[in-house]
């Protein structure tokens, strides 16, 4: 469990915002709203990425980046992607089931 | 456009029961694949695989669908915008990404239950559906989908740079207007 550390800089808004106390202007009193409906504690913007959001969007674009290599290399997403599908299969496998869907391609 | 707050309200409740509906279906759905893969009795493989399809096709394929359309409502008719804050953007390619899985995923749940389905197929035959992709698929979308709740529930702070600049904008042009309407 990491804990968040106070933010290194603070962008140019008035006080009220910077200091991170809900929401201080009426235009942003809907967001307010929300806020309290959802139990958020109504922090104000920081200036950067935060590090979490830099861990989760590296993370991320590694994750989508192998989905789509593995999609465009391998084809559909098929039984036996993930172990291997050297085995042989029975005969139902090229029947069409009496699933929603069908047999695979 | 920001929605009125009765509405607001109602497609925040929806959202939430679909989101949480979805992740307890995936650990519904797990329970099912892991007795599938370890059970040595075929009539209990059989069964668990029969029920995954329509497990699939009509719980988890509409709550995830759900969940979605509910969050995209949700985030575009409020403050909080789909692009504006780092939490909501990864909650939706979390969303998206889980839900193409899915889709994709429902061709090899229907071959699997199309192979559990055929009683001509002997016991060693079965073996097909000792397949622990069921297990992965389930586990990782259970994990993407506590990582996203969590995201909802914490919403940890920061802002894209897109939305700051929103914010930015919003905020000078109420200054603007403050300074205009003082004598």
């Amino acid at each position: 469990m990491t804990i968040h550390r106070p933010p290194r800089a603070v962008t140019r808004l008035p006080v009220q915002v910077a200091v991170g106390r809900g929401c201080p202007t009426a235009l942003l009193a809907g967001g307010c709203a929300v806020m309290a409906v959802t139990g958020d504690s109504g922090r104000g913007p920081t200036a950067g990425t935060p590090r979490w959001a830099k861990v989760f969007w590296i993370i991320a674009v590694v994750v989508v980046l192998l989905f789509a290599i593995a999609l465009l290399a391998g084809g559909p997403h098929n039984p036996g992607r993930h172990t291997g599908g050297g085995r042989a299969l029975p005969a139902a496998v090229h029947a069409p089931s009496g699933g929603l869907g069908g047999a695979p391609r | 456009m920001t929605m009125p707050p009765r509405l607001r309200k109602f497609v925040l409740t929806a959202h939430v029961a679909s989101s949480v509906g979805w992740l307890g279906a995936v650990a519904g759905f797990l329970a099912l694949a892991v007795a599938g893969l370890t059970s040595q009795d075929p009539q209990t493989v059989r069964a668990a695989f029969l029920a995954m399809e329509p497990m699939g096709w009509f719980v988890l394929v509409p709550l995830s669908l759900a969940s979605l359309l509910t969050g995209l409502v949700q985030s575009l008719g409020s403050t909080w915008g789909l692009f504006r804050h780092h939490w909501v953007l990864a909650k939706l390619l979390i969303n998206v990404f889980a839900s193409i899985v899915l889709l994709l995923y429902m061709q090899t749940l229907d071959y699997f239950a199309g192979v559990a389905a055929d009683p001509t197929l002997s016991a060693a035959e079965l073996r097909v559906l000792r397949d622990p992709s069921p297990v992965l698929h389930a586990g990782l979308a259970l994990l993407l989908l506590v990582v996203a709740t969590t995201l909802a529930v914490y919403k940890p702070r920061g802002m894209t740079r897109y939305g700051q600049r929103k914010q930015q904008r919003a905020l000078s042009k109420q200054h603007q207007q403050r300074a205009l309407s003082q004598p």
